[in-house]
């Protein structure tokens, strides 16, 4: 089943008189238990992207095109309604999770403030749900964490805690926006592997962004090539990575084999 | 947490102690050194008929100006901290004590009253701002601010004695009584405060809505006012928390003018009358306060910016 449809998605940057398109008619789909991903180098609009089809940007971007979530029209929506979808159906991980969280707010806060509404549990209900969700993504010492404040916890640990986030409600479409950008090599393993066990799970398709071509051929099904906010590829994953089919396909992934590494390979370019 | 915290109160405390000498002695000091021979005035003030040289040497031994300066400032400074500041030059009938605490409770009233008004109209303001960036809203928010702020005090509190009183008849022109008597005199007071923290706030708030965890709050489905009162709101305050405290005491000083407008009879209305008098008992007192003020209150607010925000205490 297909959960989210993406077509002619394009957004347009007003400044005064001038216009910038930032990215131009992308489109895309993503089926239930399915890792889609986007791929591209830095500033090439995938941010941009997802901003953009969450309807996420300020009235400064224009935003066209049509966006499709479990088969209703997502920009049809009424903002109330948005909301709602956006707690309940998607899940969020961003790139960085050092400033993902209000500094003046107690993890456990942060976590249960906004599931409260969702899920109706007594306080200690609540708090046994929140060490679970953190045990879910490996972090035994639950209860020192929910207490800490977020400038007090590692990056690694802020972002399972955002995973941990993204899934507690079961969504159906997780958004992953460079997850492993920010944080050190063995935090980076356990997100891939948490995302994997998610994806395993075939609960929820995945829209995995990330310019980190290893990261992306140990999750993704199929990608979408992202350049100077134009797709210019399209495919399985399986099948770009033996042989793209574009020349900026080949460019990257050639770059990314002289240099070796697993990581960076293509921001290094 | 409530360990670090309170070594934080404790390195603060102590160093507030350089700072209150420091400014105990330049306090003391711009007294001393000003032209005119304190026992000349009093014996002037008190209209004795022939100032002569051995009265002017008895009045100076009655005041204590012939000890050595060191002397007479430890004196000076142990004595204000059992608020004792003397008998006022003027009326030596009056401690300056007395004379302060008569005064102090209007000035206070009118003070907090500003403060209150300062900051329940600069979050609303500073906040609508922030929100609708560079609408019409925003737009005019900032063009009646700078234009009534730029008015010196004394011309607004005219006008709007001219306007409210005058005209409209529906306040009174001056005096201390009852609530309608606070109007007027917080107005001016707080207008200059309020242009400057909507300015912060809405500043603060434009940088912080652009935060990464301001878009993910956003993705997480929390909406637009729960978002702004939970999240951006304290996050924009932490600067407006520090300058708050140097504003009360500014406020504290700034009823020099608007007492004496709208005479009102605090502690701004007293000392313009001993300028004017030389009486520099309460001069100093006066000035020795409001820096105490000064003082006080921005530790008080530093404490404050330190439980409102984890990050300062380590
Ligand atoms: N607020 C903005 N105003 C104008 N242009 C913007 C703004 N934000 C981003 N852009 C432009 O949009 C383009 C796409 O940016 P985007 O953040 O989507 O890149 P990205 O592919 O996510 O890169 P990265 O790997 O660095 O995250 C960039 O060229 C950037 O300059
Ligand atoms: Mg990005």
């Amino acid at each position: 089943m297909t959960i989210l449809e993406v077509n002619n998605l394009s957004v347009h940057f007003k400044n005064g008189k001038k216009k910038m398109c930032l990215i131009q008619n992308i489109g895309f789909s993503i089926r239930r238990g399915e890792c889609l991903g986007l791929i591209g180098e830095s500033g090439s609009g995938k941010s941009m992207t997802m901003k953009g089809l969450l309807g996420l940007l300020e009235p400064s971007f224009q935003v066209t095109g049509q966006v499709v979530l479990n088969q209703k029209d997502w920009m049809a929506q009424k903002p109330s309604l948005k909301r709602e979808i956006m707690a309940k159906e998607i899940g969020i991980v961003l790139q960085n999770p050092m400033n993902s969280f209000d500094p003046l707010m107690r993890i456990d806060r942060q976590m249960k403030d906004y599931m409260k509404h969702y899920k109706k549990l007594s306080r200690s209900q609540m708090h046994q749900w929140l060490l679970r969700l953190l045990e879910g993504v490996n972090i035994k010492q639950g209860d020192e964490v929910l207490k800490k404040y977020p400038h007090q916890l590692s990056g690694g640990m802020l972002q399972r805690i955002m995973i941990a986030i993204a899934m507690a409600l079961e969504p159906a479409l997780i958004i992953a926006d460079e997850p492993t950008t920010a944080i050190d090599t063995k935090s980076q393993k356990e997100v891939i592997q948490l995302l994997q066990t998610i994806k395993a799970k075939g609960q929820a398709g995945i829209l995995f962004i990330s310019h980190d071509l290893g990261v992306v051929s140990a999750l993704a099904d199929s990608i979408v090539l992202l350049h100077q906010g134009k797709v210019v590829e399209k495919g399985l994953c399986q099948d770009f990575m033996k042989a793209p089919a574009s020349s900026y396909g080949k460019e990257l992934l050639e770059c990314k084999l002289k240099i070796g590494g697993e990581n960076h390979a293509t921001r290094s370019c | 947490m409530v360990f670090e915290l309170r070594k934080y109160i404790l390195k603060r405390l102590i160093a507030t102690v350089p700072l209150l000498v420091v400014v105990s002695f330049a306090c003391f000091l711009m007294i001393q050194t000003m032209s005119s021979d304190p026992a000349e005035v009093v014996l002037r003030v008190r209209q004795t008929p022939i100032v002569t040289d051995k009265a002017i040497e008895e009045m100076r031994i009655e005041l204590g100006l012939d000890k050595p300066f060191l002397t007479r400032y430890a004196y000076w400074l142990v004595d204000s901290f059992k608020f004792d500041f003397g008998v006022s030059y003027v009326n030596p009938a009056r401690t300056v004590a007395s004379e302060l605490k008569r005064c102090l409770p209007a000035t206070l009233q009118l003070a907090l009253a500003s403060v209150v008004f300062v900051f329940m109209v600069s979050v609303v303001l500073g906040t609508l701002a922030a929100y609708y960036k560079d609408s019409w809203i925003d737009k005019s928010i900032r063009f009646l601010l700078f234009n009534f702020s730029a008015m010196p005090s004394y011309w607004f509190a005219l006008l709007a004695i001219w306007f409210f009183s005058l005209y409209l008849g529906w306040l009174p022109t001056g005096g201390r009584g009852g609530f309608e008597t606070l109007i007027l005199p917080v107005l001016t007071l707080s207008l200059g405060q309020i242009a400057i923290y909507v300015r912060l706030i809405r500043n603060n708030m434009i940088e912080v809505l652009k935060e990464d965890f301001v878009f993910y709050a956003k993705a997480r489905g929390i909406g637009p006012f729960r978002l702004l009162t939970q999240h951006v709101l304290k996050n924009s305050l932490q600067s407006s928390i520090t300058a708050l405290g140097m504003s009360i005491p500014q406020l504290i000083a700034g009823t020099l003018v608007v007492e004496t407008v709208f005479s009102w009879p605090g502690i701004g209305r007293l000392s313009i009358e001993a300028i004017l008098n030389r009486d520099y008992p309460i001069i100093q007192a006066y000035v020795w306060l409001i820096a105490l003020l000064l003082i006080l209150f921005n530790l008080l607010f530093d404490i404050l910016h330190a439980i409102n925000d984890p990050r300062i205490r380590n």
